[in-house]
């Protein structure tokens, strides 16, 4: 049996052999570039993935534990939100408003994991803490989510600046 | 245009077959600029080299009136692609938004010189301001022909080409205006796009470049006339990575493309004893050049696969000292002492000083940590040329080394650069090992190659910042006058410039640069018999190795400066604890440069410095959490910067958590303040982790650190506050500011952990069971 998965709201049919780890199919197969090889070892969180709504690591375990499962990448955030407030389209979730507005990235090449981190934290705490954002992408997972440009501090900010914006239904243009 | 289409493939559209030679566009570069690279392609044409007092080099203005800017650096995640965008706009009088900048393309962009050292603003960025000045006057120029009007008398605004309205003239007719007829008839006008539209342009006055002076015959604007440079304009490469339309070199494929894994010697100095076989049922391949071995296949998982599967014999090789016997054997290897510095009679005035100090600093061997391990992809075609898309610092001067690794003419060879991870020094004097593998797998299989290396490959071969040591000995009299400084480092090399691909396939290389460790930077403390001198140290087992290396170390953000002021800061806070004076106060009796003054006392207000002597009062090892502040001063790339550190210390588990880090900087002229602001807190949060947790472990074989569990980086719950102020001096010419910041990070958290504990830590990194140790 083949190994599907939703991918972005879309069915796929796997090809590669079913020990590829799911990056690798994201990335090589389906032409998804957002999630990042970091490590392959779960350790810096730059090839994060929404796996049913929860940051899941994509670089280690192979595709076919996530058979059956809908898998968003950062790709896939503007039109999850847009299904999530019935609008038609939008160009970008609130997160990556936030991180527009908050100017965040610097090299970027973390980022896409740092984004799926906040919208599993909104998705399940709408208002959190500075505290509670440090504990999402310090000790939640299986590793820190690292950068080394140094932009936590900007990422704090934007993850508060997301909060206010999903609260406001914004996002529905930029 | 875009160039990705479908699934992760450069488009089809953007790749130019021509005579077997691919040429892909880059999303930045103009379709027919490129189209020319691919005219010559596909007549066998070498690729061009730009010429630098060329004006159409720099420029090119399209007929909608946008200007296309070419620039030799490249965009490392510091926002440079938009401030050099600000100040080419700001030259030019156009909108922001009209200028496009395209970067490392060695066929289109000029040669200046590497991306590092924080040079961009303040050498590429000054140096574009002159040639967009030249651009400006020769377009006015043509507009003067084009509306008989004097250039004198024309104003620009938007790219629009105006004659000027000058309040004044309305009052005094016939003065000067006479004859033309056409003084302030704001109805003749012309854009730029008009005078242009996309044709060559050619200085009115010569361009001459001679090495680092670039001398036109324009005058750039006076600062007050800005209105551009100094704004915070948002930069312009953070939309596209954020909603993923930035092409990382990671990410870029092309066709027929194969995926290599290199398996990398196990000791630095081991050489390939025998190689054995895939597993039955493999997908891949096994290439072996000499010492360099890889597995390729089509499928990148296939090669990853092969690669952990691969019996590799390697010789052994043990010619490291060890992380803990680095130190001793750094001494007693013979190396040059150059003399940095030199006044005064030190000995003299140290033997007849009242009283001295004297101790000894350590900081370790390092990692740049690129979160993207190093990846290129190299295509060598059957008539000798080449194409390389890399992350590189320098795409010309991986230009040149690729051509000479290949045996190649310059021509021959063409490097495309692409957004990578943050590298800080990895890739500037070390081009891209990566590429330097791709090129020869290429050469050998036919087709284009990728090399993607591990986490564990970047881990252990990429060449690491360098292990030093500081011995100082001071002379002060009873007031606390320092009379007698003396700083004696011992660095390993900050220059590695070796490309792992020849040496391991066993091309010589003609001019192996001989690895020398470094001084850096200028004295601000007035010190009147002052002795600075530095061993620079071959690399550690360089002299047993096969190769022309040892543990290779080159230039990791802020090289040597880092090093040198956390001695030379601590060293000035001891002396101020041990005569019991306020060390804001002890600095500012030493100073006498007023901009180093100026952002000290900023930094002490805004950071809430607490007058007073170290350690404070209440200072404790065994109290459940301690507080305490540090301050620190550097003069670093031309730009002043003070940091205040208020940290805590739980001497039960020896945890330093940073709470607030305030820094103030003056780096001349303010180009974009925001980026300026982010660049610090970058500084701060990445230097806190340098401090708090990093140093790469060897054995006697090689690096035992070999990913984020051995050689942890600070999490984002270490994050501190912070403050930042940017010091205005619109007059001073601008400065860099993506290092700066970094030097006054670990003297003043060693600092604060003294005036929390009263126990100076001396040997970076304060790891908690370091920290632990030493207040136990």
């Amino acid at each position: 049996m083949a190994i599907e998965l939703v991918v972005n709201g879309k069915k796929e049919k796997v090809t590669s052999s079913p020990d590829t780890p799911l990056l690798y199919v994201l990335r090589g197969e389906l032409g998804l570039t957002g999630p990042k090889f970091g490590c392959g070892l779960e350790q810096c969180g730059a090839c994060s993935v929404l796996a049913n709504d929860a940051s899941r690591r994509s670089c280690v375990k192979p595709v076919s534990d996530f058979d059956g499962q809908s898998i968003t990448t950062v790709e896939g955030l503007p039109a999850a939100w847009a299904k999530a407030k019935k609008l038609r389209h939008v160009d970008l979730h609130p997160i990556q408003q936030a991180w527009i507005e908050e100017q965040v990235p610097q090299c970027g090449y973390c980022q896409n994991g740092m984004m799926i981190t906040a919208a599993n934290l909104l998705g399940t705490n709408p208002d959190p803490s500075v505290s509670d954002i440090m504990t999402a992408f310090s000790t939640s997972g299986p590793s820190a989510h690292l950068c080394r440009c140094g932009t936590y501090d900007a990422i704090i900010k934007a993850v508060q600046r997301a909060a206010k914006l999903m609260a406001e239904g914004a996002g529905d243009e930029h | 245009m875009s160039i990705k289409e479908g699934p992760g493939t450069l488009s089809r559209r953007g790749l130019l077959k021509a005579g077997g030679a691919l040429v892909v566009m880059s999303a930045a570069v103009p379709v027919a600029l490129r189209a020319s690279v691919a005219q010559a392609a596909a007549t066998g044409m070498p690729f061009p080299t730009p010429v630098l007092t060329d004006l159409s080099t720099w420029l090119t203005v399209q007929a909608n009136g946008s200007v296309t800017w070419r620039t030799g650096h490249v965009e490392l995640g510091q926002g440079n692609r938009t401030a050099l965008a600000q100040m080419v706009a700001e030259e030019l009088d156009v909108a922001f938004d009209a200028v496009t900048l395209v970067m490392g393309d060695t066929s289109i962009t000029p040669d200046q010189g590497v991306t590092a050292a924080s040079s961009t603003i303040a050498r590429a960025g000054v140096q574009a301001r002159l040639i967009a000045a030249e651009a400006r006057a020769t377009l006015l120029s043509l507009a003067s022909k084009r509306l008989r009007v004097p250039a004198s008398e024309l104003t620009v605004e938007d790219g629009v080409v105006r004659v000027r309205q000058d309040p004044k003239d309305h009052g005094s007719k016939g003065h000067g205006s006479k004859g033309h007829g056409s003084k302030g008839d704001s109805s003749k006008k012309v854009s730029y796009g008009q005078l242009v539209h996309g044709k060559a342009l050619t200085a009115v006055t010569p361009i001459v470049i001679n090495g680092q002076s670039t001398t036109v015959g324009a005058t750039p604007k006076p600062f007050t006339e800005y209105k551009l440079v100094g704004k915070s304009i948002p930069r312009v490469d953070i939309v596209d990575k954020v909603s993923q339309k930035t092409t990382f070199v990671q990410d870029v494929t092309v066709p027929h493309m194969l995926h290599a894994r290199v398996i990398h010697p196990k000791g630095i100095g081991s050489t390939v004893v025998s190689v054995g076989e895939l597993p039955a049922g493999s997908n891949a391949q096994v290439v072996r050049l000499g010492n360099l071995v890889a597995v390729v296949a089509k499928q990148e998982w296939d090669a990853i696969k092969g690669a952990a599967n691969l019996p590799v014999t390697w010789s052994d090789w043990n010619g490291l000292p060890t992380t803990e016997n680095w130190p001793a054997t750094m001494r007693a290897t013979p190396a040059n002492v150059m003399t940095h510095a030199s006044q005064g009679d030190f000995d003299g005035a140290f033997g007849s000083a009242a009283n001295a100090m004297q101790t000894t600093y350590q900081t370790p061997f390092e990692n740049h940590g690129m979160i993207g391990p190093s990846c290129a992809v190299a295509d060598v075609r059957s008539d000798g040329r080449v194409t390389v898309w890399s992350a590189t610092q320098y795409p010309q001067g991986l230009r040149n080394g690729i051509a000479q690794m290949l045996n190649a003419s310059v021509e021959q060879v063409e490097v495309l650069w692409f957004d990578g991870a943050g590298c800080y020094g990895r890739l500037c004097s070390n081009y891209d090992d990566a590429a330097s593998e791709a090129v020869f797998l290429s050469r050998e299989l036919g087709k284009p190659v990728r090399v993607q290396w591990s986490r564990q490959d970047e881990h252990i071969w990429e060449p690491h910042g360098p292990g030093t040591l500081h011995d100082m000995a001071a002379g002060f009299d009873e007031s606390g006058n320092i009379v007698a400084w003396k700083h004696e480092a011992f660095m390993a090399p900050n220059n590695d410039s070796t490309l792992l691909g020849p040496i391991l396939v066993g091309v010589q290389m003609s001019s192996t640069r001989m690895p020398v460790g470094s001084w850096t930077g200028p004295d601000l403390y007035q010190f009147p018999n002052l002795l600075e001198l530095v061993h620079q140290m071959p690399e550690l087992g360089a002299g047993t190795s096969p190769y022309p290396f040892g543990i290779r170390t080159t230039f990791l953000r802020s090289p040597g400066q880092y090093q040198i002021t956390f001695a030379q800061e601590s060293f000035v806070d001891e002396i101020a604890a041990r005569i019991g004076q306020d060390p804001l106060e002890f600095r500012l009796r030493h100073l006498v440069d007023p901009r180093a003054i100026a952002v000290l006392q900023a930094a002490a207000k805004a950071g809430k410095w607490e007058s007073r002597p170290s350690p404070k009062p209440d200072a404790s090892t065994s109290n459940g959490t301690v507080t305490g502040q540090g301050i620190s001063l550097v003069l670093r790339d031309g730009t002043y910067a003070a940091g205040v550190v208020k940290l805590q210390v739980t001497p039960a588990t020896g945890q330093v958590l940073l709470t607030e880090v305030t820094v103030a900087q003056d780096q001349g002229q303010i180009i974009n303040p925001r980026a300026i602001e982010h660049q610090i807190s970058s500084c701060i949060i990445q230097t806190a982790s340098r401090v708090l947790h990093e140093e790469v472990k060897f054995d006697t074989a090689n690096v035992t650190s070999t990913d984020w569990s051995s050689y942890p980086l600070l999490r984002m719950d270490e994050t501190p506050t912070i403050n930042t102020v940017l010091v205005p001096n619109p007059q001073i010419a601008p400065s860099g500011v993506g290092e700066p910041a970094v030097n006054v990070m670990p003297s003043a958290i060693s600092s604060a952990v003294f005036d929390a504990t009263g126990v100076r830590l001396r040997t970076i990194p304060f790891t908690p069971d370091v920290v632990k140790a030493a207040l136990g």
